[in-house]
């Protein structure tokens, strides 16, 4: 508490902050806190509660921005940064560095292509993609045109998904629980990760190509003793070839990303590191031109090359049901109602072969445009008794109330 | 005195025969050159109201600029938080329609959005995005009768040609200073009546009359929206950078 007393004041005391105003003749100055109480009840019957505290503070001049997004999770008592970043804009072109997220995918439900951070699963699946994205390092250098732009990026390092090692959300098994585990220095040189995209609008068509050279954010592991078990976490390196393209074709939407990640185990030989694999996804969306009423329907499929189903082999560690490819479909509705002082959004994800599924629902109304209350319930499951992250979260079902207010 | 009494008096009587004159066509199209100029920054509060009174308020800045014909507009939300910083870009095209994408910060994404979700609501105003651009139809676009005059008023039934958005408006248009008093949108079926926008306070920037006030009220709810124009520039000098891919994603020329 006292560390994000201190980074309010400081940030209070020593930034002018502003946001876009045309008519101001100066800068003007903008602070905002968004608190965020959450209360839950779990299948197990276990109580959660959580209380959210986000700063978001700007400081804008001219030609560069600064920005601050931090968090207070009371439930882990600790602050952490969602953005730490300082953006220069000169010319047709913009540089951004500092700790941040970076969207890439044209499709709105899921992504294949938006490699650029690791996952955040401390919390299961939220309805929010950004939510689940784990922060990094890095510098974006933008140059736009008329109907293009090309973007260049680099990252000293890395930051892993994170993947929780404990509680109900926890991924490891068992028996690494008491292991000793090494990872790979991630924030360093030897670590760096580079990538490009290049996107142009032609008519109604928005089409992008990507480069990535960088890791998976989710280790591969070696065992290097078995008594006492010690093991290394290891991060794949790989380069995507990819693109992101989406074709609106009134009033639906359709959106296609693909890519091939070529991994540095070219031949599959290591049972540590990820293979190479084809990524992709297909998109259908429609809004309702009056009522803007958001449907999707997405179908994301992957295929590792030279699968292995050695058990220790991490490609069959992360494969559903030991299968060389990977089927899911998602399925999204989003209605807003009463003058979108009532919004209505529900996902349905269902994994194919592992015939494990995930149902989010939550509904918030507006008590004023600054207090926002909210349910939200989602059940984790599957259709049969195959091993699965859906099933292995079964009893993490769970509805919960809270609100949102920002001042 | 007397003879600049007499002089006024002669002037506001010919301008009067000479408006008599004019068709329904000719005075639409004066409606829209009224409201037009070649750019255009608005600072602007919408309030929702309630059918049981209760208020909610969104400020909005925008920028519009007409050249060669097309018109680009870009829309900044600067309040409430949640949405702040939400960028609307619109640009016209040769063929009359419009490109539109809107950046959504809380995704850090650009989304396209089609022509047909023009009649959509804006930002859960009663104003759609196409009353937005415009709330009455200019002689290309419609076909305008005019159904009563009298020595303030004039009285105009428009059918677009396209029946995007509504089947048919009905405007009240002021005589001296063409700017729309009250304007009835109805369906596509050209009968039900949806939407009624009201003028509240008329202004004059820099020898421009303007709507400063406006509410539309939605029929079948009783939900209504008041925009008040705080400040406006006409005709000043705005970059063309404004109406840039590059501007909607980093809010910056």
């Amino acid at each position: 508490m006292k560390r994000i007393c201190l980074a309010i004041l400081l940030i209070l005391v020593l930034l002018p902050l502003y946001s876009f105003d045309f008519f101001a003749e100066q800068a003007s100055r903008t602070v905002s806190f968004e608190l965020e109480p959450t209360f839950g009840l779990y299948r197990d019957k276990q109580f959660h509660q959580q209380i959210d505290l986000r700063l978001l503070a700007e400081y804008n001049e001219e030609r560069y921005r600064g920005l601050a997004a931090l968090t207070y999770d009371s439930a882990k008592n600790g602050l952490e940064a969602n953005e730490l970043s300082l953006s220069l804009f000169f010319g047709q072109h913009a540089l951004k560095a500092g700790l941040f997220t970076h969207p890439w995918g044209s499709a709105s439900t899921t992504h294949v292509v938006d490699v650029l951070q690791g996952r955040d699963l401390r919390r299961g699946l939220v309805d929010d993609l950004e939510k689940m994205k784990r922060p990094t390092f890095m510098t974006l250098f933008t140059s736009y045109w008329e109907t293009s732009s090309l973007e260049l990026l680099f990252k000293p390092g890395f930051a892993p998904s994170f993947l929780p090692t404990e509680g109900r959300y926890s991924l490891i098994p068992p028996a690494f629980a008491t292991a000793t585990i090494t990872e790979m220095e991630t924030h360093a040189l030897s670590a760096y990760e580079i990538g490009s995209r290049y996107r142009v609008s032609l008519g109604k068509l928005d089409a992008g190509l990507l480069y990535f050279n960088g890791h998976y954010p989710d280790p591969g592991f070696s065992i290097t003793s078995l008594a006492p078990l010690s093991i290394d976490l290891i991060y794949t390196r790989y380069q995507l070839f990819g693109l992101e393209s989406s074709l609106l074709l009134e009033p639906f939407t359709l959106a296609f990303e693909g890519g091939f990640f070529l991994s540095e185990d070219r031949s599959g030989s290591e049972s540590a590191l990820f293979n190479n694999k084809l990524a992709y996804l297909a998109e259908l969306s429609y809004t309702h031109p009056a009522y803007e009423a958001f449907v999707a329907l997405a179908y994301q499929g992957r295929y590792v090359f030279d699968f292995s189903t050695n058990p220790s082999n991490v490609d069959f560690l992360a494969s559903y049901d030991g299968k060389a490819y990977e089927n899911t479909l998602i399925f999204v509705v989003e209605y807003p109602l009463i003058h979108q002082k009532l919004t209505l959004r529900g996902a349905l994800t269902y994994q194919m072969e592992s015939e494990g599924y995930a149902f989010l629902l939550g509904l918030s109304y507006a008590l004023l445009d600054n207090l926002h209350v909210f349910g939200k319930a989602t059940i984790y499951g599957a259709l049969g008794t195959k091993s699965s992250l859906y099933k292995s979260w079964d009893d993490n079902d769970v509805v919960m109330v809270g609100l949102q207010a920002w001042f | 005195m007397k003879r600049l009494f007499i002089t006024l008096t002669l002037l506001i009587l010919a301008s009067s025969l000479v408006w008599a004159d004019l068709s329904a066509n000719q005075i639409m199209a004066k409606v829209m050159e009224t409201q037009s100029s070649s750019s255009s920054a608005l600072d602007l509060m919408l309030t929702l109201i309630d059918p049981n009174g209760q208020m909610r308020e969104r400020r909005i800045q925008t920028l519009s600029q007409t050249k060669d014909g097309l018109t680009s507009s870009l829309t900044i939300f600067l309040s409430p938080e949640n949405v702040r910083n939400t960028r609307f870009l619109s640009l016209e095209k040769e063929d009359g329609k419009s490109e539109m994408w809107i950046y959504l910060p809380a995704l850090k994404r650009s989304r396209r959005i089609g022509s047909s979700e023009e009649g959509g609501s804006f930002m859960g105003s009663d104003f759609s995005y196409a009353d937005m651009a415009s709330i009455t139809y200019d002689e290309k676009q419609a076909v305008h009768q005019m159904l009563e005059e009298d020595a303030t008023r004039y009285v105009i039934q428009s059918i677009p040609y396209e029946k995007q958005t509504y089947g048919k408006t009905v405007s009240v248009v002021d005589k001296v200073t063409f700017l729309p008093l009250r304007v009835q949108f109805y369906d596509k079926d050209g009968t039900t009546l949806l939407k009624t926008l009201v003028t509240d306070q008329t202004d004059v920037v820099d020898g421009k009359p303007i709507a400063k006030a406006l509410t539309m009220t939605t029929e079948s709810s009783g939900h209504a929206t008041r925009l008040v124009m705080m400040q406006t520039r006409f005709d000043v000098p705005l970059n063309s950078a404004y109406f840039t891919l590059k501007f909607l994603e980093t809010g910056r020329l």
